[in-house]
């Protein structure tokens, strides 16, 4: 790693600090929700998000306030996620270089999922479902370890997963649509 | 494929257990049709955002904040403000606990990799040394291995590897693994397991046992929904596909997450993790001194093995010298063990050691570790081709050239065998040794070509015997050079440079000789690490040969 000097790469001044902090909790589900088709695990995600942070913090002088702080972002990101797939051990879930930089590409003009949009879908759910799904989703849950209390086998459980995405997902587009239009 | 099936697909790979063959067909239809991939993305996207909301949801109410342990008191600010946003990560609160720091202080605090939790601050006094250093990239070292077999999907490690973040699986064996924080772990094959930081790793199958140290306190072995934080000493965790279990075996530990979440257990405690528990489980659980012995025990059967294949050798009439060093224990010199006899044995000057082998204690390597050290012999006579081969042990390529075999004065048809700063073996013989008959800059430059493999060392190998050789043929106008018995290059030597009488005269092992120079300074090219059995021969070996002399050499674990 090429360590830089802080005081001379990034601006001092308490107020673009601030602004940093701010821009990046604003676009970072964003990117979080870009990053997720490039790499195999959310420990990469999240290893991913934190370096590309700490590189567009010392650039941050080079960003122009009233640009688009995502797109920016996304780039340096986009960048550390094809980085990170180098270091990376062989496994299922590590695809070719040159599908990544594919994804990578065709990712930058994707509408990432609103999350306002996924919650009002959530809400049409059986309360049993979304209780389900949320379950699954949450910090450190393993499919394997929330089967046995649901009465259903792994197996069963990654179906129903499975189902309960697509649907969801056909909620969120058709609400987007329907904002859109 | 259909829809249908892609969809499984995806599924499989969003929730990480996707086979080897199911993952290969899903990257073909990923690369071959652009409609796959727009399901694809659109299914990771959701994936994140389920994991955002899920995330809200569960920490809904308390604020999130940094753990005070993991900042020292000193540093950290009591209250970390999280302006709202969903999702914000431990990672996120880190860099705004460091922004703080940068922009309260208006200190020049370096923001360090945040891939511990511990290292999230830290300041750098002296930054401009910092911006040149070398690094690596990895968590732990493979310290000792025994019978150990790589699952096919695994790359395969070696004793004394660095280890980088990720997944390893091997299907037999047991492995020593220490961690750069101190923490140490035996793990039984079969075995998978995910290495996540300096502090922190996953079971994901196979039993292990952890040592912890003070200095590693909390140090993090996770299974399941399940962290073990290891408070000091040792425990031992066990994880199938129907349960998995942990027991202290000295000391304390805690649960995070899981069915037990905060719990402490002390020495004798045993819980569930997952599924039923097996009360009287017996762990019959290797510890470090058993990997150890296992691993001494494969040495010396190897080190047997070669004994007899060396036996042999010594034989070989082609053989010019030959230095097993395991054939002189004591005393100060080399012993020659090829038909050439005494006459041809190397003398040590300065500090010489005998050190480990390659085989462990049982055997030894010669250490050339202070630049006047070096092992001199006198070889006359004239060759028509030469074959170079030895074991090596580098700690670290210190000088801009390092020597392993040279002959003294390189005049015409002698030889230089070294390995440079960057890594690089060379080979090369003088040509013409009138100052200024040669193509360098310097005025007096002589006339002679080296040929170059490419880099074949970095600091990451420190430390590891590997196998070396050298083959001139000027009969076939070809040299080649060759690491741990595979060709690594071939080039052929152009007319100018072909040279038909070669010689070695007084030469070394280790360094360089100048007796002959006029002024007091000498060149440092002294060894930094061990050398054994040198072997020169008077015939240009194949590429089969070289292999041979490689195979029944090498160590266990090869």
């Amino acid at each position: 790693m090429v360590c830089t000097r802080m005081s001379e790469d990034a601006p001092n001044q308490p107020v673009s600090g601030e602004e940093f902090v701010r821009l990046l909790i604003e676009h970072e589900p964003m990117v979080r929700s870009f990053l997720r088709g490039l790499v195999p695990t959310w420990t990469d995600v999240d290893d991913v998000i934190q370096n590309a942070s700490l590189i567009a913090w010392r650039k941050f002088s080079d960003f122009e306030p009233g640009t688009a702080f995502g797109g920016w972002f996304l780039t340096i990101a986009r960048f550390e996620a094809l980085k990170h797939r180098t270091k990376m051990a062989r496994s299922p879930l590590v695809f070719v270089d040159h599908l990544w930089e594919t994804l990578a590409e065709e990712a930058e003009g994707d509408s990432p999922v609103l999350t306002p949009l996924l919650e009002v879908c959530l809400k049409k759910l059986e309360p049993e479902k979304r209780n389900l799904i949320l379950k699954v989703y949450s910090p450190g849950a393993v499919m394997r370890e929330i089967a046995p209390s649901t009465g259903k086998s792994e197996q069963a459980l990654y179906k129903i997963i499975q189902r309960l995405r697509r649907v969801l997902l056909e909620c969120v587009n058709r609400l987007r649509t329907e904002t859109i239009g | 494929m259909n829809e249908n099936e892609l969809e499984n697909l995806i599924s499989a790979w969003l929730d990480g257990w996707i086979s080897q063959s199911d993952s290969d067909a899903l990257q073909q239809v990923l690369i071959d049709d652009p409609k796959a991939r727009a399901r694809f993305r659109e299914l990771s996207s959701l994936d994140s955002a389920l994991r955002d909301l899920a995330h809200d949801n569960a920490c809904s109410g308390s604020p999130p904040m940094v753990p005070s342990e993991q900042l020292s008191s000193a540093q950290a600010p009591n209250v970390i403000p999280t302006s709202g946003g969903f999702g914000a990560s431990t990672w996120l609160q880190m860099m705004m606990v460091a922004l703080a720091l940068l922009l309260v202080g208006g200190v020049a605090y370096q923001l360090g990799r945040v891939d511990s939790p511990n290292a999230a601050v830290k300041s750098t006094p002296n930054l401009k040394t910092v911006a040149t250093e070398k690094t690596i990239s990895g968590h732990a070292t493979l310290r000792h291995v025994a019978g150990m077999q790589w699952s096919a999907e695994s790359a395969g490690y070696r004793q004394g590897d660095v280890l980088p973040k990720g997944r390893f699986e091997f299907e037999k064996g047991v492995a020593e693994i220490d961690f750069f924080c101190g923490a140490t772990i035996v793990v039984e094959g079969p075995a998978k397991l995910d290495l996540e930081s300096d502090w922190s790793v996953r079971l994901l199958g196979g039993r292990l046992r952890a040592n912890v140290p003070p200095a590693a306190r909390g140090f993090v072995v996770k299974a399941a929904d399940s962290e073990i934080v290891d408070l000091g000493t040792e425990f031992a965790l066990e994880v199938q596909s129907d349960h998995a279990r942990v027991e202290v075996v000295d000391g304390e530990i805690k649960l995070r997450g899981g069915r037990h979440d905060g719990q402490h257990l002390l020495t004798g405690d045993a819980r569930s993790l997952v599924g039923v528990g097996h009360e009287n489980t017996s762990w019959d659980l290797s510890k470090v001194v058993d990997v150890q012995r296992r691993e001494a025990e494969e040495q010396t059967k190897r080190f047997d093995q070669w004994k007899t294949a060396m036996a042999k050798l010594k034989d070989d009439r082609r053989l010019i010298a030959y230095y097993p060093v395991s054939e002189s224990s004591s005393g100060r010199f080399l012993k020659n063990a090829a038909p050439t006899g005494e006459e041809l044995d190397g003398k040590f000057v300065g500090q010489v050691n005998r050190g480990e082998g390659r085989f462990g204690e049982k055997s030894t390597g010669l250490g050339f570790a202070r630049p006047g050290s070096r092992v001199r012999a006198l070889i006359e006579g004239e060759f028509e081709a030469f074959s170079f081969a030895c074991w090596a042990r580098i700690d670290g390529l210190d000088h801009k050239y390092n020597a392993l075999f040279m002959s003294d004065g390189y005049e015409n048809g002698e030889l230089h065998w070294q390995i440079d700063n960057d890594g690089r073996m060379m080979f090369s013989v003088m040509v013409d040794d009138t100052p200024g008959a040669g193509e360098g800059p310097a005025p007096d430059s002589r006339f002679h070509r080296i040929y170059y493999t490419d880099q074949i060392w970095d600091i990451t190998h420190s430390g590891k015997w590997i196998h070396l050789a050298a083959v001139y043929d000027p009969v076939n106008r070809v040299v080649q050079q060759y690491l741990n018995g595979e060709q690594i290059s071939s080039e052929s030597i152009p007319d100018r440079f072909y040279v038909e009488e070669l010689r070695i005269g007084p030469a070394e092992i280790g360094n360089w000789g100048q007796p002959l120079r006029k002024s007091p300074d000498f060149a440092v090219r002294n060894f930094n690490g061990a050398i054994d059995e040198m072997a020169i021969f008077s015939e240009a070996l194949g590429a089969d040969e070289i292999n041979q002399l490689y195979e029944s050499g090498k160590p266990s674990g090869y």
